[in-house]
C-alpha cells in the first residue's frame, strides 16, 4: 500500500514537472511591418504553462503589436504563433476560448455598470454559471462597486474589472497588456497581489507586458526583453540573479587618483568608474576592506561603502545599449 | 433615441400639416390612407435615410469609441458573425421604428377625426411601413461601409446629409428610378412614379441590390482583413 502511493505521489509530481515544462505560447520568426518600419521583427517566444512571462521593453518596443497579434487583433506579416501547441491560424476560434486578455485600457459600455458589461460578456462568452460573475468581481475587489456605471469608474477599477472580464471563464492563459498602466502606486500594489494570486492560486499561465522594470522584476518568472520590435533576450530570473555580477561600490573624493591607486597597488582593471564619483568594482570582493584602507591612507575620502549586485535595470539598460 | 424621436416627428408633423390645412379649408377631409401615405413618404424620401443612416452609423461605430472591439474579437465573436448580428439589430430596430411610426399615426389620426379608417386600411399600411422599413435598412450598408473604414461618426453623417441632399435633387428627373435612396419610394409606393423608357421598376430593384450586396460585401472583406489597432 505504501509502494502504491509512493507510485501515485511520484506520477503526480512527474505530470506537473511535464505540465510545467509544456510550452503555451510559441512564435517562430514572428513579423510585423509597416511600410518600411519593423514594429516587430522575427520574435521567437517560448512561454511556458505556469510562468509569469514578464514581456519587458520601452515604450514603442514592439509590446502591443506583439500582444494584437498573439490574440489575432492584428495579421502578423511574416512567422507563425501557436498556442496551446495548436497553429493560431488554423485554430483561433477554440484557442481563443481558453484565454483572458486585457489590451492597454480596458474598453467598456459606459451607461452600463459593471456588472452588467460583465453579464454581457459572460453570455457572449457562454458562461453561464451564476456564481462566474461574483467570484470575478471577488477576486479582483469591485463587489462593492458592481452596480456603478463604467462611466464613475477611476481607471484603477477599470483595469480591475477587465482582469475580471478576462478570467470569467476561468482561462488556462491570460494576456495582460500593461496591466498597471496609468496606476497610482497603491493601485500598483493592489494589481501586483492580483496577478500573483491568479497564477499562484488559479494556476493561470501569465503573459504580462510592461514598461516598468520593477513590476516585471517583482511579478515574473521569466523575463523577455523586446528593444525595437527585437527579442533581445529571454531569461528565468533565477538565472538573472546567478549571471548579474556582484560589485563593490565605492564613492570617493578624488575618482582620479583612486582608480591609479586601485591599477597600481591593487592591480586592478575591472572597475567602472560612474558621474558621482563612484566605481563598481567587480573583481576582488573580498578585499572591500583593503581597498577601503588603501583610498583613507591615501588621503581620499570615502563616503560611500558596499557590496552591491547588478539588478534588472542595469541588465536591461546594457542590453539594450542604453547604458 | 434621437432616431426614435425622429421617427415619431414625421407623424406628428404632418398630423399639423393636414390639419392646419383643413382649418384652412374645412370641406377637406383627411383620409387615413393619405395620411399614412404622406407620412411613408416623407420618411421613404426625406428622414428615413439620416435617421437609420445615423442609427447604423452609431451601432458600428459605437465599438470603435468605447474601446470594446478588441474586446469581442477576442472572446472570440467572428468578425463575419459580428456584422451580421449588427445587422440584424440595425434591420430589428428600423422595422420597430416603423411600428412606433406607424402606431403613432393611427393615434394621431384618431385623435383628429380623420375619416375612412378601416381594416383594410390598417392591414394595408401595417404592411407598408414595415415594407418601407426593409427597403431602406437595404441602404444601410453603405453608410456602414464608410462608418468601418473612417472608423468615427462624421464622415457616416456627412455621405447621408450629402445623399439626401442629391435625393431631392434628383426626385426632378428619370434618374429617381435608379438612385439608390430614392428607390425605396418607388418600390414601396409605385404609383408615385412613373416609368420611362429608359428605366423600368427592374433598374430600380437592381440600384437597391446592388446598393446592398456592393458596399456590404466590401465591408465585411475590409473588416476581414483589417488589423484592429
Amino acid at each position: 500500500m505504501v509502494n502504491l502511493n509512493l507510485k501515485n505521489v511520484l506520477y503526480h509530481e512527474f505530470m506537473k514537472g511535464e505540465q510545467k515544462m509544456e510550452t503555451i505560447i510559441k512564435t517562430y520568426g514572428l513579423t510585423k511591418t509597416y511600410g518600411k518600419q519593423h514594429a516587430v521583427d522575427q520574435v521567437s517566444l517560448n512561454v511556458k504553462r505556469g510562468e509569469i512571462y514578464g514581456f519587458l521593453g520601452r515604450n514603442g518596443a514592439g509590446k502591443t503589436t506583439t500582444i494584437r497579434m498573439l490574440l489575432g487583433l492584428v495579421k502578423p506579416t511574416r512567422g507563425r504563433i501557436e498556442i496551446f501547441g495548436k497553429e493560431f491560424s488554423q485554430n483561433r476560434h477554440s484557442i481563443l476560448k481558453k484565454i483572458g486578455s486585457t489590451i492597454e485600457t480596458p474598453g467598456f459600455y459606459q451607461e452600463l455598470t459593471g456588472v452588467e458589461n460583465l453579464k454581457i460578456n459572460a453570455r457572449l462568452i457562454g458562461v453561464y454559471e451564476t456564481n462566474a460573475i461574483k467570484d470575478a468581481l471577488e477576486t479582483v475587489g469591485l463587489m462593492n462597486e458592481k452596480n456603478k456605471i463604467i462611466k464613475n469608474y477611476s481607471l484603477g477599477m477599470k483595469q480591475r474589472l477587465g482582469i475580471a472580464r478576462s478570467i470569467l471563464h476561468s482561462p488556462e492563459l491570460l494576456i495582460l497588456d500593461e496591466p498597471t498602466n496609468g496606476l497610482d502606486p497603491a493601485g500598483i500594489k493592489e494589481m501586483r497581489r492580483l496577478i500573483k494570486a491568479l497564477s499562484e492560486k488559479r494556476h493561470i499561465t501569465i503573459f504580462m507586458s510592461s514598461h516598468i522594470l520593477s513590476e516585471v522584476q517583482q511579478l515574473a518568472t521569466t523575463v523577455g526583453i523586446i528593444h525595437k520590435g527585437r527579442l533581445l533576450e529571454a531569461i528565468s530570473l533565477e538565472n538573472l540573479r546567478m549571471r548579474n555580477r556582484k560589485y563593490i561600490e565605492i564613492q570617493v573624493s578624488d575618482d582620479g587618483k583612486a582608480a591609479i591607486l586601485l591599477e597600481k597597488k591593487m592591480h586592478l582593471n575591472d572597475y567602472e568608474v560612474h558621474e558621482d564619483h563612484t566605481f563598481r568594482i567587480y573583481s576582488h570582493l573580498e578585499k572591500i576592506g583593503e581597498i577601503n584602507r588603501l583610498f583613507i591612507e591615501n588621503g581620499i575620502n570615502v563616503t560611500k561603502l558596499a557590496l552591491s549586485e547588478d539588478n534588472l535595470e542595469d541588465y536591461f539598460l546594457n542590453l539594450t545599449g542604453v547604458k | 433615441m434621437v432616431s426614435l424621436l425622429g421617427a415619431m416627428v414625421v407623424p406628428i408633423m404632418m398630423f399639423f400639416m393636414l390639419t392646419g390645412m383643413r382649418a384652412r379649408n374645412p370641406e377637406n377631409i383627411i383620409t387615413f390612407e393619405n395620411y399614412f401615405k404622406q407620412t411613408d413618404i416623407f420618411i421613404l424620401l426625406m428622414i428615413g435615410t439620416l435617421l437609420f443612416g445615423l442609427l447604423a452609423t452609431y451601432v458600428f461605430n459605437r465599438e470603435y469609441q468605447e474601446e470594446t472591439l478588441k474586446n469581442l474579437l477576442t472572446i472570440p465573436v467572428g468578425r463575419k458573425s459580428l456584422i451580421i448580428s449588427k445587422l440584424l439589430v440595425v434591420l430589428i430596430v428600423i422595422l420597430t421604428w416603423m411600428l412606433v411610426s406607424f402606431l403613432l399615426t393611427l393615434i394621431l389620426g384618431l385623435l383628429g377625426r380623420f375619416e375612412q379608417l378601416s381594416v383594410e386600411i390598417l392591414g394595408k399600411w401595417l404592411q407598408l411601413y414595415l415594407y418601407s422599413g426593409l427597403l431602406m435598412f437595404l441602404l444601410t450598408p453603405s453608410v456602414i461601409l464608410i462608418t468601418l473604414l473612417f472608423k468615427n461618426y462624421i464622415a457616416a453623417i456627412g455621405f447621408t446629409i450629402a445623399v439626401s441632399v442629391v435625393s431631392i435633387i434628383v426626385a426632378q428627373s428619370e434618374y429617381v428610378l435608379i438612385y439608390p435612396w430614392t428607390v425605396p419610394g418607388i418600390i414601396a409606393i409605385p404609383d408615385l412614379f412613373v416609368e420611362t423608357e429608359k428605366f423600368t421598376m427592374i433598374h430600380s430593384w437592381i440600384s437597391l441590390g446592388l446598393s446592398f450586396i456592393l458596399p456590404l460585401t466590401a465591408g465585411t472583406i475590409y473588416f476581414e482583413k483589417t488589423d484592429i489597432n
